[in-house]
């Protein structure tokens, strides 16, 4: 198979030449030392030359005949070379020959040996490397193969066949390396695929020979295939599924859409893409875009998740939520980000829709008002709704009433309203919002259109304003409760607005079934809290009790909240006896049901004082009152008994804020007592106590509103205290300057209730009683004149005296002036210069004793008092009595 | 209402004493009264009844002591009043005239030396 060239490589050639030179000019040097040849050595040249260009066969011929010619003429004399004679010369032409012949041989087989030696390294180096190497002619003959080449082929494989792919390749370029990939089957069957890489060995312009390697790339194709099946598929994917797909650059720059984004935005393939994201995006989720998240500098494990709106083909905006992945380098940096949009706009509408909805229901549950509950309805469908709403309720049989209208401008909605007081409008009226109240069904109506607003307008004024208001689409929606019309909602989208969807109608519809129960919750408790409010002041005392040095004073402030109509109460009475009962407290619950318990608990109060009880009994009583209620209800209560003479307190306490004792050293103390609330336990058993009131001091009782305005109970006792102080200081010594010094007028969210009692110190001052006619009052007489004598300085006989005396006037009055329990009396004591008058009057008939043994009143009268005397008259009896001498010697207290 | 007094019965050297407290008047002078008729009810020939705490006492206190005194005497038993001398109650007492009719004394003790002395011994 080894060619090896038939022509030597130009180096050879020119090494050749000039050896042929050298040899020449030699064999010339000699020639005259022995034949005395005259031929220079370049004339040796062109014999060299031939010898070297020209085959031996071409070449010796011509080498002869020159030489005969050279010798033929030499012969002839015409041409002389140098004397010497045509042997000579021939003998030197051939030696010279022969030299050059012998020297382009000897060089021709050397260069044969090397090249040779070449061609069995260059074999070797392919025999040894694991790729198919190989020669060839420029023809496409092959010179050699490596063993590779031929394990590659395969066993079997005939190799004419196996190498006219790179015969072929060669023949068609003959100028320039070449690489292509093809396919065979090996001697199995199997197809491989082969990677061929020529290069050309040029000699000047021309090919000498094709060097090469094949690779087998089988595996390298299989797997490029299978990734072209695997982008197939996933581009099919991408295709396929509901969400858009796109690709981005490390810059947010869009390389691919598929198809679903053409469908929603309306774009054709070949359309710029790259911004096509942020034209589409809607401006209020700009913040919150991908367009805004991404830069170069995320990192590959940071994902993108955001719900943002994009605008579709028809112009309006669709929730998408996006989220997108990085592709990174091996060096991590982002190069592309793959992301999907899913269109999530009726899940997120609905969830909008929902939360409206709860908001609108947190909205309207807070407010107990007719008025205040459709004005939140206004606010609460713009903007979300519609541009405008109007709420309208039904009263009467046919008036429609405007209650609120809500617009986002204010000048807007101010028109509005003047529109709607000059135009009121009946149930009979045009328009869909009286249609909508009649029929009970949702109307609508395009308010931009002139025809529409003519149908509407009252007058020519009237649709010019209409006009003016720039109405678009409306709907009205009515407010029923099962076959009632209590009014409807009208909602107005502006002229450039759009129109009410079907979902839109959905929720309005929701929303006023909620307003609507709403409206009938604020009305039903507008009625219910009229009937506490009756109840609640009809509970409460029309006027407070009148005692010497006493000074009674009460607030009671309704709640700011109007759902807070509280059941608290106090109340101030005087006992048979003229001790003064005190009550206050709070009974848990609002409304009516508050208002009724309060007034059960108050009178319970009430009737066991008035029997004696004392104030712990009195609380176990009105326990056990409660306990029989039905529904289970938990009271707080302060009772205390005010002797105003014995200036005495004793209180028992269920659970209620501690009353304040303020004294006049500017000392306050807290009258904290144990005690549990009423209405929780089967069986109280409350504690009671007794303290002093001693002159200037002031008893404060109070509800918690009173401590809780700010909603810091400590807080708001210690400004209670503050405020206390500062009443005393003052000297407005009532529950009016300490509520308006608290409060500073502030309304307070719940009920408050307080009642002050002010003692007087002792004058030295005319006595007066106004009592009831009972046994009871005869001891409060006593105790009456006991500080009548300690203001006038008295001493312990002299009082005693009086209490006897006067205690005996009474008692027949008590006793028999009108029988036991009905009718009053009074007394009246007074210093006159140095003695002490008293007079006991009422409007009965003295009698004398009816008994044997009574009758001894009269006499310890007159032997105490230096002169009694008795005035009975038709209109009653006075006794008189004077007590000389009483305020002698005495020294001013 | 109930004016702030107490009563309580007990024997002392088996002698039925009655006393009182606070304030008698017309409003609780009854259940003083009641008291009367259990002391009595023992039959020992003498009833003491001590208003040495009573700060208070007006002519009903004095006419039930009188028909106590009664009631004594139909059973032939006596009635001892405790009143300390030189108070403004004894002054009052005095001067309704019934201490002619009944034993008053300063002190209990003193009431007790004379029940005793007039006690009459159960059978």
């Amino acid at each position: 198979m080894l060619r090896l060239p038939d022509r030597l490589p130009p180096w050879a050639r020119a090494a050749a030449v000039t050896a042929a030179v050298i040899v020449g000019g030699l064999i010339g040097v000699a020639d005259r030392f022995f034949v005395r040849m005259q031929l220079a050595p370049l004339e040796i040249l062109p014999l060299a030359i031939i010898a070297w260009l020209l085959p031996l066969t071409v070449s010796l011929p011509v080498a002869v005949l020159i030489a005969f010619a050279v010798a033929t003429e030499e012969y002839n004399g015409g041409y002389h070379v140098g004397g010497e004679t045509l042997l000579e010369v021939g003998l030197s032409i051939g030696f010279a020959y022969v030299a050059c012949v012998v020297l382009v041989t000897l060089l021709r087989n050397a260069t044969q040996r090397s090249v040779a030696t070449s061609e069995a390294q260059y074999r070797a180096i392919g025999d040894a490397i694991p790729y198919g190497v190989w020669s060839a002619t420029p023809a496409g003959e092959m010179l050699y193969v490596s063993p590779s080449y031929l394990q590659l082929l395969g066993a079997g494989v005939e190799s004419d066949a196996a190498f006219s792919a790179v015969r072929a390749q060669c023949a068609q370029v003959p100028l320039h390396s070449f690489e292509f990939e093809h396919e065979h089957r090996d001697g199995d069957g199997k197809v491989r695929w082969v990677l061929t890489r020529g290069v050309p060995i040029l000699d000047g312009d021309a090919v000498r020979r094709y060097v090469g390697i094949n690779l087998d790339i089988t595996e390298r194709k299989r797997s490029e295939s299978s990734l072209l099946d695997s982008e197939g598929r996933y581009r099919y994917l991408a295709e396929s599924i509901p969400q858009i797909v796109w690709i981005c650059d490390a810059y947010a720059r869009i390389e691919y859409f598929n198809e679903r984004w053409y469908a929603f935005s309306g774009m054709t393939r070949g359309q710029p893409i790259r911004g096509a994201f942020g034209e589409r995006l809607h401006r209020a989720d700009a913040d919150r875009s991908f367009l805004a998240w991404v830069s170069p500098g995320r990192g590959s494990e940071e994902t993108y998740e955001s719900e943002v709106r994009l605008r579709g083909s028809d112009g309006g905006y669709r929730w998408f939520l996006s989220r997108a992945i990085a592709q990174t380098d091996s060096a991590g940096k982002v190069i592309r980000w793959f992301g999907t949009s899913t269109d999530i706009d009726a899940r997120k509408r609905a969830q909008d829709q929902l939360a409206f909805l709860a908001r609108a229901g947190e909205s309207l549950t807070e407010t107990l008002d007719v008025e205040s509950t459709c004005t939140v309805l206004a606010r609460l469908a713009v903007p979300t709704l519609a541009d405008w709403c109007g709420v309208f309720l039904l009263e009467g049989d046919d008036k429609i009433r405007t209650v609120a209208l809500a617009h986002a401008e204010e000048a807007a909605r101010d028109r509005a309203w003047a529109m709607e007081r000059r135009y009121g409008r009946t149930l009979q009226s045009a328009g869909i919002v009286a249609a909508a109240m009649r029929t009970g069904e949702v109307q609508s109506a395009g308010l931009d259109d002139p025809a529409e607003r003519r149908l509407i307008a009252q007058d020519e004024t009237h649709s010019r304003l209409l006009a003016s208001l720039d109405f678009g689409a409306a709907i009205a929606i009515p407010m029923r409760s099962g076959l009632r019309t209590l009014g409807a909602i009208l909602l107005i989208r502006r002229e450039s607005g759009r129109n009410f969807e079907p979902d839109d109608y959905e929720i309005a519809r929701e929303l006023s079934r909620r307003a609507t129960v709403s409206v009938e919750n604020a009305r039903a408790y507008d009625r219910e809290r009229r009937v506490a409010d009756a109840l609640q002041a009809a509970f409460l005392p029309s006027m407070l009790p009148s005692i010497p040095g006493l000074h009674f004073d009460a607030v009671y402030v309704p709640g700011a909240d109007e759902s807070a109509i509280g059941g608290d109460w106090y109340d101030a009475f005087q006992l048979t006896d003229g001790r003064i009962a005190l009550s206050i407290g709070d009974v848990a619950g609002r409304g009516l049901r508050a208002a009724v318990v309060m007034g059960r608990v108050r009178e319970a109060i009430r009737a066991f004082a008035l029997q004696g009880l004392e104030p712990a009994a009195i609380l176990s009583a009105a326990q056990r009152v409660l306990r029989l209620s039905e529904v289970a209800t938990m009271v707080t209560a302060l009772v205390a008994i005010a002797d105003p003479l014995a200036r005495t307190l004793t209180f028992a306490n269920a659970g209620h804020p501690p009353a304040m004792l303020a004294l006049a050293d500017g000392t306050i103390e807290t009258l904290a007592l144990d005690g549990i609330p009423l209405g929780i336990f089967d069986d109280i058993e409350p504690q009671q106590k007794t303290v002093a009131l001693p002159d200037d001091a002031l008893l404060v009782l109070y509800t918690d509103g009173l401590i809780e305005i700010d909603r810091d109970v400590v807080t708001g006792l210690q400004l209670l205290r503050d405020a206390i102080t500062r009443a005393i200081n003052s000297g407005e010594r009532n529950a009016t300057a300490i509520y308006r010094t608290l409060t500073h007028d502030r309304p307070s969210r719940d009920d408050v209730a307080m009642l002050t009692v002010a003692t007087q110190r002792l004058k030295r001052e005319p006595l007066g009683l106004d009592l009831p006619a009972v046994p009871e009052s005869a001891r409060l007489v006593r105790a009456a004149l006991q500080r009548f004598a300690e203001a006038h300085a008295l001493d312990m006989d002299q009082s005693f005296t009086l209490e006897v005396a006067v205690g005996e006037a009474i008692a027949n009055t008590i006793e028999h002036a009108y029988g036991i329990g009905a009718g009053r009396f009074t007394v009246a004591a007074r210093e006159i210069d140095d003695d002490i008058e008293v007079e006991v009057q009422d409007q009965g008939q003295w009698r004398a004793a009816r008994e044997e043994g009574r009758g001894r009143g009269m006499p310890i009268m007159r032997a105490l008092a230096h002169t009694v005397r008795i005035d009975s008259t038709v209109g009653g009896t006075i006794v008189g009595m004077t007590f000389t001498g009483f305020m002698k010697r005495r020294i001013d207290p | 209402m109930s004016v702030q007094a107490r009563f309580a019965i007990r024997l002392v050297d088996e002698m039925p004493v009655v006393e009182a407290w606070g304030e008698l008047d017309m409003t609780n002078v009854s259940g003083f009264e009641s008291l009367f008729a259990e002391a009595a009810d023992h039959n020992r020939g003498v009833v003491i009844v001590s208003l040495a705490e009573v700060k208070y006492f007006d002519s009903r206190t004095i006419h039930a002591l009188g028909l106590l005194a009664a009631r004594l005497a139909k059973n032939r038993q006596q009635l001892a009043v405790v009143l300390p001398a030189l108070t403004s109650a004894r002054i009052i007492f005095d001067m309704s005239g019934l201490k002619t009719k009944l034993a008053v004394f300063d002190a209990l003790a003193e009431a007790l030396t004379f029940a005793r002395a007039n006690r009459t011994e159960l059978r």
